[in-house]
């Protein structure tokens, strides 16, 4: 397998007028945690968001730089097929309104995968009761699960557990280190404890650029650059 | 000087009682006198029966299936419509002066008195296309006049779903007409049913379009292009013209009960919905 499952090469993002992303060079390696933390508004979620593609819903966004997933360019890839191989886990819980069932099997439907016999060997009985009323761990649990029922290759995750208790955290940690295995991560979180627990690479944004990438142990205990040192020590950020 | 906040809180407090159960009461002292003049009227016969001597005596069956007629097929009609344009003013246009001017359209539409659908229809539907007084041309007026119920309606409750759901289904490799059709309208249902129920109600009480378009023909409509009459016009027209006020009464208590009954389906529909999507 490629050595990296997402690669950006001088990738520069406007919203606007607003220059996001600058001159990013950044890599997610196969078959691995890759964490990107920094402060509030540093462009860590844009970044993420790019992989998907998810960027070209808003409006005004413009997009420059190569993006490679499985070093295949970004732009030859069918959105379609993209979204199936990258999914992507947002910050809030957010099962769609109907029951646990409807949820997991709606990547199925849209796929045309299997059929109704099928689906419901997947998902059992218990499962017909409507996901609002969950948890909001099992919720979100749920919202991985809807992802993973159309065998994607690489998870994106968009600090899925800011809205968790630290109890339920630490479960969904749990469950990305067992992820791990089958699927390339990449997640955003405002958590420093939570990258440097989780993940074999982190990359540190500040301001729209990725100031530092390298492993984990290597930015949590002897960072290069000295931004890089401010923020984990809690100077800043 | 000042009054004590207390008092005043009491004193609001005692208004508003006094108005709700005023409006209340209105409504119950209504369907009281219809019940009371209409009842003893009303029975199994009067219902499944034909009427003889122009209403005088028998039943009013003929008017009843004809008010069933004319509210599905113009909910029918008027409800993919409807969602359809309400689809497009929420999902496929950006707010502009081309939304606005549909929009206002829907609004003026909505405010348009019956009686000049009544008209439109007659001079439209009746004269120009030579459907004559028929339960068509009665089925057309009324779905235009439901129509700015159900898109209002309709758009109302697409806009309530939130953002996030459609980008999570994006996010799932949806595509924009999958996303609408299996996560924005199945959670838009409880709202666009009620938009569905208000136009029943409407369709089911409407009397002036009626009479100008679908005539008052006291036979059986058994085809779109037969005359007939709906309850609410064969009240108005034993009423007015002073044919049979118990009869009169008595249709208007199957009318309540029937709108009555509309509700409560429309609620028991709306729950499941409700259950199973929220």
């Amino acid at each position: 397998m490629d050595r990296f499952a997402l690669k950006t090469n001088r990738l520069n993002l406007y919203y606007g007028d607003f220059h996001a992303l600058k001159n990013v060079d950044f890599q997610v390696h196969s078959n691995a945690i890759t964490a990107l933390i920094g402060p509030s508004g540093c462009g860590k979620s844009t970044l993420l968001r790019c992989f998907n593609r998810m960027n070209d819903l808003l409006e005004e966004v413009r997009i420059e730089g190569d993006i490679y997933v499985h070093d295949e360019r970004l732009e030859d890839i069918d959105i379609i097929n993209l979204r199936k191989k990258v999914g992507m886990v947002f910050q809030r819980p957010n099962p769609f309104p109907f029951t646990v069932y409807e949820n997991m099997v709606y990547g199925l439907k849209v796929h045309g995968m299997g059929h109704r016999r099928g689906w419901r060997e997947i998902v059992d009985r218990w499962l017909h009761t409507p996901a609002l009323e969950l948890s909001e761990e099992i919720k979100q649990r749920l919202c991985v699960a809807r992802l993973l029922t159309v065998e994607p290759e690489i998870i994106l995750l968009d600090e899925p557990c800011s809205a968790l208790d630290p109890i339920a955290t630490m479960r969904i940690e749990e469950l990305m280190i067992e992820l791990k295995e089958r699927y390339t991560i990449l997640i955003v979180t405002h958590n420093m404890q939570q990258a440097a627990r989780v993940s074999d690479y982190t990359g540190f944004m500040l301001l729209g650029d990725l100031v530092e990438f390298g492993e984990t142990s290597q930015i949590f205990t002897s960072p290069q650059d000295e931004r890089t040192e401010g923020y984990i020590t809690g100077r800043y950020g | 000087m000042r009054i004590n906040p207390r008092y005043i809180n009491r004193l609001v407090r005692m208004g508003l009682n006094v108005q709700a159960y005023f409006t209340v009461g209105i409504l119950i002292i209504i369907v009281a006198i219809i019940f009371f003049k209409g009842f003893p009227h009303t029975n199994f016969a009067f219902i499944f029966s034909f009427p003889e001597d122009m209403g005088r005596e028998g039943g009013i069956f003929p008017s009843i299936v004809g008010t069933i007629q004319l509210a599905l097929l113009s909910i029918l009609l008027a409800t993919p419509l409807g969602l359809g344009t309400a689809i497009f003013l929420t999902e496929y246009t950006k707010e502009s002066l081309f939304t606005k001017f549909i929009r206002f359209g829907v609004e003026s539409l909505a405010g348009i008195p019956s009686i000049l659908y009544g008209l439109f229809g007659f001079i439209f539907f009746v004269i120009k296309l030579k459907m004559g007084w028929s339960l068509l041309a009665g089925v057309l007026t009324m779905t235009i006049m439901i129509l700015p119920t159900i898109i209002r309606t309709s758009e109302e409750a697409i806009r309530a779903v939130p953002r996030q759901l459609r980008i999570v289904s994006y996010s799932l490799s949806a595509s924009k007409w999958e996303t609408i059709k299996k996560v924005v309208i199945p959670a838009a249902i409880p709202g666009i049913l009620t938009g569905i129920m208000l136009s029943i109600g409407r369709a089911v009480g409407e009397t002036a379009a009626i009479i100008f378009t679908m005539g008052s023909s006291l036979r059986l409509p058994l085809s779109l292009m037969d005359s007939g009459r709906t309850m609410a016009v064969h009240f108005y027209i034993l009423a007015r013209e002073g044919i049979s006020m118990e009869k009169a009464y008595g249709t208007a208590v199957v009318l309540v009960l029937s709108i009555l009954l509309i509700n409560i389906l429309a609620y028991y529909i709306m729950n499941k919905a409700i259950a199973r999507y929220s």
